[in-house]
């Protein structure tokens, strides 16, 4: 195979991680420098070759036409008519989420450079492995593979929270990794029984992804009571995962507790990329693969998407803890991504589809700055923090940047997808939805423009108390020792006492050097956002063009015979 | 061919059969309600030589030789398993002192309590003393640890 | 030179600012104490641009032929610089809705055929933005050079300038968007940059909360631009405000294009109409701080006061002015929320007004001046005349030059007092500061309406307005020019002057059909468009003269007359400002004193004016009135002036600043003033607090009821186990016997299956 062909190339970049890994094993006797150094340089490489294999996507001839690109297909459990494959490929919806993921890498372990202490091999290890995984995850073309991947983007993040976590490490760990799996297994079922169902009817036992989405359009699983109402039990199946994933109000108290617990590294990943599986499971599965019931699902989801946004919000507004109320942020924020995602328009969905990526970029800035001030001050505590802008104001500026990013401020890449959102939600409750349906859909959408007045504040508050105000000093002798029993700390707490960060509170040049990418993306998706959404238009509204049709369906059935006010969606 | 046994007659069959389940009931209710170990065994010896009246008798019905070589292929096993079996109770009685089977409850649950029917009438012979023999290397620990509950039963 | 292009020139005056933004940012460490350097060369070299361009256009328009027998073209040049955002096919308006594009006969855009949701980056230059934009760097530039002075040896003196820089791209860009959404964008842009320049001195929690405030309070005024904005997506599937030619060749009208404007029927009035009025009026009311969305403004002069000067008095604060200005034909169309605008901006001048007139701090003063001379601008636009237009305008380019000149001399004051800004701790500061004194006067004598400073000509146009609204017969010659109103058949009494009713009512039942009972409200707010209304306004309007001449003036006795009395603070500071800040005063004392005279004299700004595409709409056209001087309306109003000020000469000319002061006048109202009416507090109680409550009700929902009852599913098994293992007893027999058990079941269970 030519080792520059576009599926080699994306093999290569999949393959690249896991040597690193392998490479931070062997130098883990060399010390922390070199296994950190090497983690560092293996993220580089895999950055510069993904970002490589994107900018070869956007210029390929398949990105034009909509196919997928740097298809690889190897033969992994076959026997006879059983044919999962090593099946490989990306299209205009992963893309962007498959740079995304090896830039968050790179930065996961830039953040990492001074707080991992302990057992560094395995932290740098386990982050690359997931690095690995999340790559796998949205390259992957057989079910079977996308399910192992996602999967298994599980379990490193389960050891970094469990070893290298705060307090309740144990317990985060542990409630994240059964509660995401416990939807997943469901999604599991779910997934095979789409395949057999496309087997049954078919007559071909096929995993592939695109192969199936044409077998279910054509032999559509039974969406009435004599079929057992397959469809809605698959739907609920997968929903149980990819709610849990995303996570949609109110299975979402798995996530503050991930995240507090998280070290820097994992946090940036989780919210970054994990938070993102979810969506891209509904975008991948569901929307195009169960169009009756997504679409009949599609007010109740929205209305919990709306939920999130306020509840979210609200939960964020009392919050003590700045990394935990970040956290409720990403609720708040993957509220909007769900509610863009059935309304079903095509606006909302391609400003979800973006707002996946802004919410990677903004949270996980956001996620790295508070723990870059955790390393500063040793404490997370709003109350305790304050004044921050004048001992690091490089910190501080950045900490503005991606707020402001955060709650959606024009210019800056959060209020793109936003506004996409809302304008399609509006689309949709305006003249979209039967007469029985208006009144409800205008005020979810009322009620969403308001969560980005709420969304304001919290984060507003949060910074006047944490960045602003009289230079505060945090108490640094005894508070850092009483929550954490475990070893890093204390060795960290010793460290920064005598360490430049100390003295100089601004930040080390590690630590731009992993903001400053996310930054420049910021202002970019902001400024010329229409870059990044041409390449996904038409794998999103092939996507989601059945669901939005069987909704169209529904609504003018309720309405009546040809009612005035439904959208015929082109 | 004529064959080798001739088929006997139904009234035997029955009167072995019958033989054979008394046997193995009386095995049964004896492991189920005994507690001695080796009566407990003796009780799973008379359920095994039930199962082998039931067989040959059988055997003997169909004139098949197959069941009766099978019996005394579950004779010689059971000679051997007895050995093993032995030796196991020998070593419990060494261990503890008794033969109840009520003293082995380590399988339980750990929440559970230790489950203690009415207890046997206390002996009023001499505990006996067991002759000990020579330790060749170092006494193990606890060796010499008093026996857990009773002596014997 | 002549070679250059409008087109480039306008693409100059935003971006020129945004460069030296940027670069005093990056230069800023090395430029040290010369970091204003390319800030001020940015905006000069704007402003020099959008002076060419003003000059440009107004020669494009021509001068005012005196008869207005002819109607003025419109003027406009649009410049498109890239894509914003494009969804192909993303709505497509249902058939025969008000959605459908007017004037199906213009283009291809006949209803059923999908539209893309294409968000342009472009730039207009007409002469409103032309007009705004001049102002905008002017000013700019002159607090600019001011700042160098006053912001000298801040810390923070490299980010003041590139903030500053950055504010003056962003108002640039915001009314020179051609774009709902891009007007949307740089709307909560200038408020960034407000948020930033509040909490310049981040250090200080007042600043620090009073930045957040003016934020979040921006915000609420924000959702209603937002939802202004995706109901206008709505009801015209465009958010353009020009017309742009599809690549079929058709015309794609825009919502403020020439195509729709010509057209009668092309703006929707009614109930959807009406809602979006509302909506952009809360977004007006959040950014020009009126009520209920004023309680920002005081708060944000702990921002530096330059900051003050430009931002939240000159320029930002207008942004809502220029906004309904610019969306005059959609109000056109909603009589009702026309009659809100003026309703709202008559109570809050006078709400203003009255607060000022206890305020001790001297910036406090000005900005609820600043509030209130901005109600005034915002009653003189809701008349929904031609004159009202232009008249707010007219007194936005007056009240920008006095009101700058105000702040840049309070600034001056509280530099050279130590950053003391009670005007009860100093007072006779002419002896010692004869320039401030000076130029402070002459703003003080502008903004209290005295002839012939420029405040009293603009103020006399919007009274004038008013009262034509309040007795249209008096003013005979525009007796049928009240507002044409689409939707005045559905829903107006006959009597009620200007009907006409148009073309557009077929689709204003569809439209009303969209929102189910809103066409009561509505139809309650179109009943208020009566005379008697306007008569209560226009009193509102004369009385608010009298108190803003009053404490104009209170504020210039205490400061600058009675005995010299200096803060200790001052110390060795006490002296006057230094030339680059006397300078920039004495530069704006021109203009608040002559402009508005040379304007007013040469009609030259309202004939300019009108020639700007939305004014050109034959709605606000057809209200256009014969250019006059109402002598009567000018004496009333210079009466309530000189009311005002003799009170305050009564009151505090000549006497100790520190003496009572207007608690032997008020009483209890004085306290009721001085805590601002109690509007904070029943914020905080009614919206602050019930929220918090609320949030705090939300967290111990989430932690004990959410998570709860996740720990409990995750309970259950272990109950189970809990169960299940009370048969893991340890005794042999029992598990022989449940063995035993088991097999018999099986058995018989087989048996009986069997037995038939």
């Amino acid at each position: 195979m030519n080792p520059l062909s576009p599926g080699m190339h994306l093999v290569l970049v999949l393959v690249t991680p896991l040597v690193g890994a392998l490479v931070a094993w062997v130098l883990g006797s060399r010390g922390r420098k070199a296994v950190r150094q090497s983690a560092a340089v293996t993220a580089v490489i895999t950055l510069v070759a993904a970002g490589w294999l994107v900018l070869r996507y956007l210029a390929s001839p398949e990105a034009a036409a909509g196919q997928p690109y740097a298809v690889v297909s190897l033969p992994w459990l076959v026997d006879r008519m059983f044919d999962v494959r090593l099946s490989l490929g990306l299209d205009g919806l992963s893309i962007w989420l498959f740079g995304l993921s090896a830039l968050l890498s790179l930065t996961a372990v830039l953040v990492s450079w001074e707080a991992i202490e302990e057992r560094p091999v395995g932290f740098y290890a386990l982050l690359l492995v997931l690095e690995a995984a999340m790559l796998g995850v949205f390259a992957a073309r057989d079910v079977i593979l996308f399910y192992v991947f996602f999967e298994f983007t599980l379990v490193p993040l389960f050891f970094l929270i469990g070893i290298w976590g705060h307090d309740e490490r144990r317990t985060a760990a542990i409630k994240f990794f059964l509660y995401t799996l416990a939807g997943s297994v469901l999604t599991f079922l779910g997934l095979l029984t789409i395949v057999l169902w496309n087997a049954a009817h078919t007559g071909t036992v096929t995993f592939d992804i695109d192969a199936l989405t044409a077998g279910l359009a054509a032999h559509p699983l039974p969406m009435n009571a004599q079929g057992g109402w397959l469809q809605w039990i698959v739907f609920l199946a997968l929903f149980a995962g990819f709610a849990i994933k995303v996570p949609i109000v109110p299975f979402h108290t798995w996530l503050p507790l991930a995240h507090v617990e998280a070290p820097t590294g994992g946090s940036v990943d989780l919210a970054g990329i994990l938070l993102k599986l979810g969506i891209y499971g509904f975008l991948r599965f569901s929307l195009p693969m169960l169009p009756d019931a997504a679409a009949a699902a599609a007010p109740w989801i929205f209305g919990l998407g709306v939920a999130g946004i306020i509840y979210g919000a609200l939960v964020a507004l009392v919050q003590t803890d700045l990394k935990r109320l970040i956290a409720y942020s990403s609720v708040s924020h993957m509220g909007y991504c769900v509610m863009g995602l059935f309304a079903l328009e095509p606006v909302a969905v391609e400003g979800a589809t973006l707002q996946l990526v802004n919410h990677g970029l903004s949270s996980a800035g956001l996620f790295a700055l508070v723990g870059m001030i955790y390393e500063r001050f040793h404490t997370r505590n709003i109350a305790s923090l304050g004044g921050i802008a004048s001992r690091a104001p490089w910190l501080a500026a950045l900490f503005m940047l991606f707020t402001f990013s955060s709650i959606g401020l024009p210019g800056l890449n959060g209020f793109v997808g936003e506004f996409m959102i809302l304008a399609g939600s509006f689309q949709r409750a305006w003249s979209g939805v039967s007469a029985a349906w208006r009144p409800a859909y205008l005020a979810m959408a009322l009620l969403a423009v308001a969560g980005v007045v709420l969304g304001a504040w919290y984060m507003l508050w949060a910074v006047e108390r944490v960045l602003f105000g009289p230079s505060r000093e945090p108490p640094r002798g005894g508070t850092h020792h009483d929550g954490h029993a475990h070893d890093t700390h204390d060795a960290h707490a010793a460290h920064a006492h005598g360490s430049p960060a100390a003295s100089g509170d601004d930040l080390a040049w590690h630590e731009l050097a992993a903001l400053l990418p996310l930054a420049v993306f910021v202002f970019w998706i902001g400024l010329a956002p229409a870059t990044f959404l041409a390449p996904t238009a038409g794998a999103v509204r092939g996507i989601m063009q059945p669901s939005a049709a069987a909704f169209a369906a529904r609504m003018s059935e309720a309405a009546g015979p040809a009612p005035a006010d439904v959208v015929a969606l082109p | 061919m004529m064959p080798l046994l001739a088929a006997a007659s139904t009234a035997l069959l029955q009167n072995a059969l019958v033989v054979g389940a008394i046997l193995f009931a009386l095995g049964l209710v004896g492991i189920l309600a005994r507690r001695n170990l080796i009566v407990m065994f003796l009780s799973a010896e008379l359920m095994l030589q039930g199962i082998s009246v039931s067989l040959v008798a059988w055997s003997r019905h169909h004139g098949d030789f197959g069941g009766q070589v099978l019996v005394i292929f579950v004779l010689t096993v059971a000679a051997c398993e007895a050995a093993v079996a032995l030796v196991f109770v020998l070593q419990a009685f060494a261990r503890t002192g008794r033969l109840d089977a009520a003293a082995w409850q380590g399988l339980r649950e750990a929440t559970l309590a230790r489950t203690v029917d009415h207890a046997l009438p206390a002996s009023d012979a001499e505990p006996p003393q067991w002759p000990r023999l020579s330790t060749a290397g170092v006494l193990p620990p606890g060796a010499d640890e008093a026996p857990l509950e009773r002596e014997h039963v | 030179m002549q070679q250059v292009s409008p087109a480039t020139l306008l693409v100059l005056v935003p971006l020129l600012p945004l460069a030296g933004a940027v670069l005093t940012l990056l230069l800023g460490r090395w430029l040290k104490s010369r970091a204003h350097l390319p800030a001020i060369a940015g905006i000069a070299a704007a402003a020099a641009v959008a002076v060419v361009l003003l000059v440009g256009t107004a020669t494009q328009v021509g001068r005012p032929d005196g008869a207005h027998a002819e109607p003025v073209r419109p003027v406009e040049m649009i410049s498109t610089l890239w894509q914003w955002a494009t969804v192909d096919g993303a709505y497509t308006p249902p058939p025969g809705s008000a959605a459908a594009i007017p004037g199906t006969a213009v283009g291809g855009g006949a209803a059923g055929t999908s539209r893309p949701f294409t968000i342009p980056v472009a730039l207009r230059l007409d002469p409103l933005t032309a007009t705004l934009l001049a102002i905008i760097t002017c000013i700019g530039l002159v607090v600019a050079i001011y700042s160098i002075g006053y912001m000298h040896h801040d810390p923070g003196y490299p980010r003041f300038f590139a903030v500053f820089s950055l504010f003056v791209f962003s108002m640039s860009m915001l009314v020179a968007a051609s774009n709902f959404l891009i007007v949307y964008v740089f709307w909560e842009a200038v408020g960034a940059c407000s948020y930033l320049l509040i909490g310049f001195w981040f250090r200080k929690p007042e600043a620090a909360q009073a930045a957040k405030k003016a934020f979040l309070v921006n915000r609420v005024g924000d959702f209603g631009l937002a939802i202004a904005t995706f109901l206008l997506w709505m009801t015209y599937g465009t958010l353009d405000f020009h017309d742009t030619l599809s690549p079929d060749g058709t015309i794609l009208p825009g919502i403020l294009g020439q195509t729709r404007l010509a057209d009668a029927g092309g703006i929707v009035g009614g109930a959807v109409g009406t809602a979006i009025c509302l909506c952009l009026l809360l977004a007006a009311c959040g950014k020009s701080a009126q009520l209920p969305l004023h309680v920002w403004l005081p708060d944000a002069m702990e921002g530096p006061t330059p900051a003050s000067a430009l931002i939240h008095a000159a320029t930002m604060v207008t942004a809502g002015i220029y906004l309904v200005a610019r969306s005059a034909p959609l109000f056109m169309a909603c009589p009702g929320a026309l009659t809100a605008v003026s309703i709202v901006g008559a109570t809050t001048a006078l709400v203003a007004a009255l607060i000022a007139t206890v305020q001790n701090d001297l910036k406090r003063v000005l900005a609820y001046s600043t509030i209130s001379q901005l109600g005034y601008m915002f009653a003189s636009l809701g008349t929904g005349t031609l004159l009202g237009f232009t008249a707010a305008i007219f007194h936005l380019v007056t009240h920008a030059f006095f009101k700058a000149l105000l702040f840049l001399g309070a600034g001056s004051v509280m530099h050279s007092m130590g950053n003391v800004i009670d005007m009860r701790r100093f007072g006779g500061l002419r002896r010692i500061m004869p320039v401030t004194a000076a130029t402070f006067l002459v703003g003080a004598l502008a903004l209290a309406g005295v002839a012939p400073f420029s405040g009293f000509f603009s103020k006399d146009e919007i009274l004038a307005s008013l009262h034509g609204r309040g007795w249209p017969h008096a003013h005979g010659e525009h007796h049928d020019a009240a507002p044409a109103s689409s939707h005045a058949a559905t829903s107006r009494p006959l009597h009620l002057v200007g009907l006409r009713p148009t073309a557009a009512d077929a689709r204003d039942v569809d439209a009303l059909a969209l929102i189910g009972e809103a066409p009561n409200a509505v139809g309650w707010l179109d009943g208020l468009d009566t005379p008697a209304t306007w008569q209560v306004l226009f009193w509102m309007a004369l009385v608010t003269a009298g108190l803003t001449a009053f404490y104009t003036f209170r504020a210039v006795f205490m400061t600058f007359t009675g005995p010299t009395r200096v803060p200790d603070e001052a110390g060795h500071h006490a002296h006057e400002s230094p030339p680059v800040m006397a300078v920039p005063l004495m530069i704006l004392a021109v203009p608040s004193a002559i402009a508005g005279w040379w304007l007013f004299s040469t009609q030259w700004l309202t004939h300019f004016l009108s020639a700007t595409p939305s004014f050109t709409a034959p709605t606000v056209a057809a209200t256009a009135a014969p250019h006059a001087f109402h002598m009567d309306l000018a004496i009333q109003g210079s009466l309530a002036a000189a009311i005002g000020i003799v009170i305050a000469a009564i009151g505090h000319l000549g006497r100790r600043s520190d003496g009572p002061q207007m608690e032997r006048f008020l009483g209890p109202l004085q306290t009721f003033f001085a805590n601002r009416c109690y509007i904070d507090q029943l914020y905080t109680g009614l919206i602050v607090r019930p929220l918090e409550g609320l949030a705090l009700v939300a967290a111990l929902f989430d932690r004990h009821v959410i998570d709860g009852l996740v720990n409990t599913v995750a309970r259950l098994p272990v109950a189970l186990g809990g169960i299940v293992r009370r048969l893991q007893g340890g005794l042999l027999q029992r598990y022989a016997l449940a063995g035993v058990m088991g097999v018999l079941t099986i058995v018989l269970a087989l048996a009986w299956r069997l037995r038939g």
